[in-house]
């Protein structure tokens, strides 16, 4: 599973994007595992995450207390945050409460290594993407990419993606109320709707502008 | 996926729900392409049918591979995670299952949002099954395996599509150009695309990721961004040299 793996965008604009997951491990610490992991998600949400979710649902569609009492041992906790400060106080946290599930933070190498340094961390193990091979042909834009690619278990379809570009530019929805409309459907909770938002103006924008 | 007939009112909802564009009008009522649809059940997992008349279906073999594959909602029945693929390197610290000197390679094919047949699996399979490379027991590709010498699925299954498919295979470090070209040979042989990735152990010494100096030389580019195991897992399992 590499959900939260092949993001896409500028180093500016992935700045402001950094995926934490928590998960124990089948053969090792998975029984038992569950209330930790519940602990967990509620720790995400006290660093101001931009969304979180742990597949039972995301939080544009249920709240957190209700989200961790659906927690099972084999759940995955995720959220998104916004900055680096966020994500170094919040592994601070997790290292003094040593609850001793996997922690994984999805976002640009340099900047993870940085948090993890300033939290009393030492990186273990690293997942490089080497982007999309074959035939790219059957790609969308790379700006619906970049939207399409936050939820890497792909339930934010192109179609939707299009279907909520075209509202926009009928007027009907704001980017910002396109993109919460879009995360919806990442149950993991790994969708940046804020970064999204900003894709989705972007685009419009520039339909706008070569229209006039 | 089916459409219940008599509840569908037409309204088209549910269209840009599905990720493989399978659902059209049929004489005034959604219509799923059974071929194209993948059954990820994310239409019906949406919410947005106002009649709930998108219903999942038991599937028999082999057509319930696509759903195993597809629904991740559902955990798949070897691994026990929810997703396609393995733990991979996402608890390396507690399983010290990627060692330094080996490299873990994630073919991950019909991502994003193209969707796989099983057959393009296969051939992504055969390309590297002669490198000696070794497939992850645990994957549920590396099941539909007739023979991993040769990297065959089972005839049965080549049909059959999944939103995608990972193949998961292990490698000398050493090897690693040698599995890059065979997936560049492989690039034009396939109808989808893959999304490419590799983990490894850092180096505790340096702190450097083990690789990147290969792929640097040999002009492969790579993202700034990925993931990061940061450590927290207990029993903590240092980093092993295979």
């Amino acid at each position: 599973m590499t959900h939260t793996l092949h993001r896409r965008g500028t180093v500016k604009e992935l700045e402001h994007d950094y995926v934490v997951l928590a998960m124990s491990s089948k053969d090792v610490n998975r029984e038992g595992s569950a209330p930790k992991i519940a602990e967990i998600l509620e720790i995400f949400s006290k660093y101001h995450p931009v969304i979180c979710g742990n597949v039972a649902g995301n939080s544009m569609r249920m709240d957190i207390p209700h989200m961790a009492e659906q927690t099972k041992d084999n759940t995955v906790a995720h959220a998104v945050f916004r900055s680096t400060d966020d994500v170094i106080e919040l592994l601070r946290e997790l290292r003094e409460k040593d609850l001793g599930v996997s922690i994984v933070v999805s976002g640009l190498f340099d900047r993870v290594g940085s948090c993890c340094r300033r939290a009393g961390l030492t990186p273990h193990t690293v997942n490089v993407s080497l982007g999309i091979w074959g035939n790219k042909k059957r790609l969308p834009s790379e700006d619906v990419l970049q939207i399409e690619t936050m939820c890497g278990h792909n339930m934010v379809s192109v179609s939707l993606i299009e279907d909520q570009i075209d509202k926009i530019r009928k007027g009907r929805l704001t980017p910002e109320a396109a993109a919460r409309r879009l995360a919806r459907n990442c149950h993991c909770g790994i969708f940046n709707w804020e970064r999204a938002a900003d894709i989705l103006r972007r685009i419009t924008e520039k339909e706008s502008v070569q229209n006039s | 996926m089916k459409v219940d007939r008599e509840r569908c009112i037409g309204c088209r909802q549910c269209f840009a729900q599905c990720p493989v564009r399978a659902i059209s009008l049929r004489e005034g009522k959604a219509d799923i392409h059974q071929d194209r649809c993948v059954e990820c059940h994310i239409c019906a997992y949406s919410g947005v049918c106002p009649k709930n008349a998108l219903v999942i279906e038991e599937l028999s073999y082999p057509r319930s591979l696509r759903s195993a594959f597809s629904d991740v909602k559902k955990p798949h029945k070897d691994t026990g995670v929810l997703g396609r693929g393995t733990e991979e390197m996402k608890t390396n610290d507690v399983t010290a299952r990627l060692k330094l000197g080996r490299l873990g390679i994630s073919v991950e094919l019909g991502r994003p949002g193209v969707s796989t047949s099983f057959r393009d699996v296969q051939t992504i399979a055969m390309k590297l099954a002669p490198l000696g490379v070794h497939f992850e027991p645990e994957n549920p590709v590396t099941s539909l395996m007739t023979d991993i010498r040769t990297g065959a699925l089972r005839e049965e299954v080549l049909e059959e599509r999944a939103l995608s498919a990972l193949v998961e295979i292990d490698i000398p470090e050493d090897r690693l150009m040698d599995v890059i070209h065979a997936l560049q040979e492989a690039e034009p042989e396939v109808d989808t695309v893959f999304s490419l990735c590799i983990a490894s152990p850092l180096d505790p010494e340096t702190g450097d990721i083990p690789f990147a100096e290969t792929l640097r030389k040999n002009h492969i580019p790579f993202r700034l961004n990925g993931k990061t195991n940061v450590g927290l897992g207990r029993p903590f399992k240092e980093v092993e040299r295979a």
